[in-house]
């Protein structure tokens, strides 16, 4: 029944097919890479080192993903060929890559800074310094701004992506973890003050924020709608993003984790840390439409869903 | 007087832990055991939030003078008192989740010395389910070490965090087992 419904959904929405997403199994050291539309795990990667983040470029078919214990960067293609490693230091954490500018952004955790790396030969473009424990990085949809989610600041901090000048901060909710673009604005989740909040990516200026469930996690968009993982509360929270009133909650497993919109804009994928499951949500009907197991401790923090050409 | 200090224990707690810290990574336990009992007659047992008299350890159960009931999520707060020699060993613990219709509960620790247990931002989910008729209950947590940085001293651990959890959901289903007869 549910593979008839998601049958439908792909009939209905040719232009989707083809998305794979990379799963960071943070408890199994793998990584994994999933064909959403076949439901089924293409190939398991081991990557030693807890990795968790992890940046998908769907134009070079390239997925850079870190291992949070080392700081090791892990380069893979799409069929999980392990293109690269290079040690970015222990602290490197969240991360971006603009495939088209050629460079990707990492959060140095304990340095308290946020490094422009060069795509290809990673050799460092700038470093620019962030608030304390830097955790997620966004870029703006031009790719002009970058930002960093410092937790332990209660801020989010934007550069210039070409320069790494600061251009703002912004005040958050108490430790932003997560953070995403979304209609020129910057989405936190904050995770210890149950709510995202929401900045003008151009000024800064604080729009306004959103109610959650317990433990905000990651926040991701599609069908016109917000949706947040809850990892306490075991949901995902449904949102208007322009009247930033929650509109519904959809029941996931325990700890969701990482979110993201598939390229058709009508699914999401969520990681789901306890149960060991990538869940697929219809965002419109706003049901889980397929469950795909996958290795221990899913976290799968940063874009980690794209079609494969 | 008496519910604000814990109010503001409680906060100060959850500012100090960390909420994610990525050196340490999240661990997790999960232990089961099938009961020669009914889900309902064992929930009758385990079900009580304000009463964890059956895992072994425990002297006293005490529901926080704040709480409004132990079946309220986010407010009922309880304190463990464990056995020992001196002193007043304690675990502080929050309700998050209260679904009877399932048989299940879950909770956060919102205060412990990592001398008493040495795991940070501990949740934890103990649920009875039906298995042919007979109790099949499941306890599972999430949690970090104690040390909260990179190079942690050994009694903070991750190995050693894993033990003290595993050890304490064993003794508990053991004494169930003790108390109902196990399956398999």
């Amino acid at each position: 029944m549910i593979r008839a419904a998601l049958a439908a959904v792909l009939l209905a929405a040719p232009a989707c097919a083809g998305d794979i997403a990379f799963v960071t199994s943070q408890n199994a050291d793998s990584v994994s890479i999933v064909d959403l539309d076949r439901g089924t795990v293409r190939a398991t990667v081991p990557v030693p080192g807890a990795p968790a983040p992890v940046a998908y470029d769907a134009g070079s078919g390239r997925a850079y993903v870190i291992s949070a214990e080392t700081g090791m960067l892990t380069l893979l293609d799409t069929q999980g060929r392990v293109l690269r490693q290079a040690p970015l230091g222990e602290g490197a954490f969240g991360l971006a890559v603009d495939g088209q500018a050629g460079r990707i952004f990492v959060a140095d955790w304990y340095g308290a800074r946020l490094r422009c790396l060069d795509g290809a030969d990673l050799r460092e473009v700038w470093s620019a310094p962030t608030g304390r424990a830097p955790a997620g990085v966004a870029l703006s949809g031009n790719g002009r701004v970058v930002v960093t989610a410092d937790r332990d600041d209660d801020r989010l901090s934007a550069f210039d992506a070409a320069t790494g000048q600061l251009l703002w901060t912004a005040p958050t909710g108490s430790h932003p973890y997560a953070v995403a673009f979304h209609d020129g604005r910057f989405w936190t989740t904050d995770v210890q003050s149950r709510s995202v909040t929401v900045v003008d990516a151009a000024t800064g200026a604080v729009v306004g924020t959103v109610s959650t469930g317990d433990h905000p996690y990651g926040v991701a968009f599609a069908a016109g709608k917000g949706f947040v993982t809850d990892q306490y509360a075991a949901t995902v929270t449904v949102f208007d993003p322009d009247s930033l009133s929650p509109t519904g909650s959809i029941a996931v497993g325990d700890y969701p984790e990482g979110i993201v919109a598939l390229s058709d804009s009508r699914r999401l994928a969520v990681a789901n840390w306890d149960t060991n499951e990538l869940t697929i949500i219809d965002a419109a009907a706003e049901t889980v439409v397929d469950v795909i197991a996958v290795p221990d401790g899913p976290r799968s923090f940063g874009i980690f869903v794209g079609p494969e050409s | 007087m008496k519910s604000v200090l814990i109010a503001a224990l409680a906060a100060a707690t959850g500012l100090a832990a960390p909420a994610a810290a990525h050196g340490p990574v999240r661990l997790k336990v999960e232990l089961a055991q099938v009961l020669d009992a009914s889900p309902d007659e064992v929930w009758a047992t385990i079900g009580r939030f304000d009463d964890m008299s059956w895992l072994p350890g425990v002297a006293r159960t005490e529901l926080t003078a704040d709480s409004p009931s132990a079946t309220e999520p986010d407010k009922s707060t309880r304190i463990l008192h464990l056995e020992a020699d001196a002193g007043d060993p304690a675990i502080t613990e929050q309700l998050t989740k209260w679904q009877p219709e399932k048989r299940c509960y879950a909770y956060r620790i919102t205060q412990v010395d990592v001398a008493v247990l040495p795991v940070t931002n501990y949740a934890s989910t103990l649920c009875v389910n039906d298995e042919g008729g007979k109790a099949r209950v499941v306890w599972k947590g999430g949690f970090y070490r104690g040390y909260p940085n990179n190079d942690p001293p050994p009694d903070q651990n991750d190995e050693t965090a894993l033990k003290a959890v595993t050890g304490i959901y064993q003794a508990g289903l053991d004494a169930l087992a003790g108390k109902f007869g196990a399956v398999r």
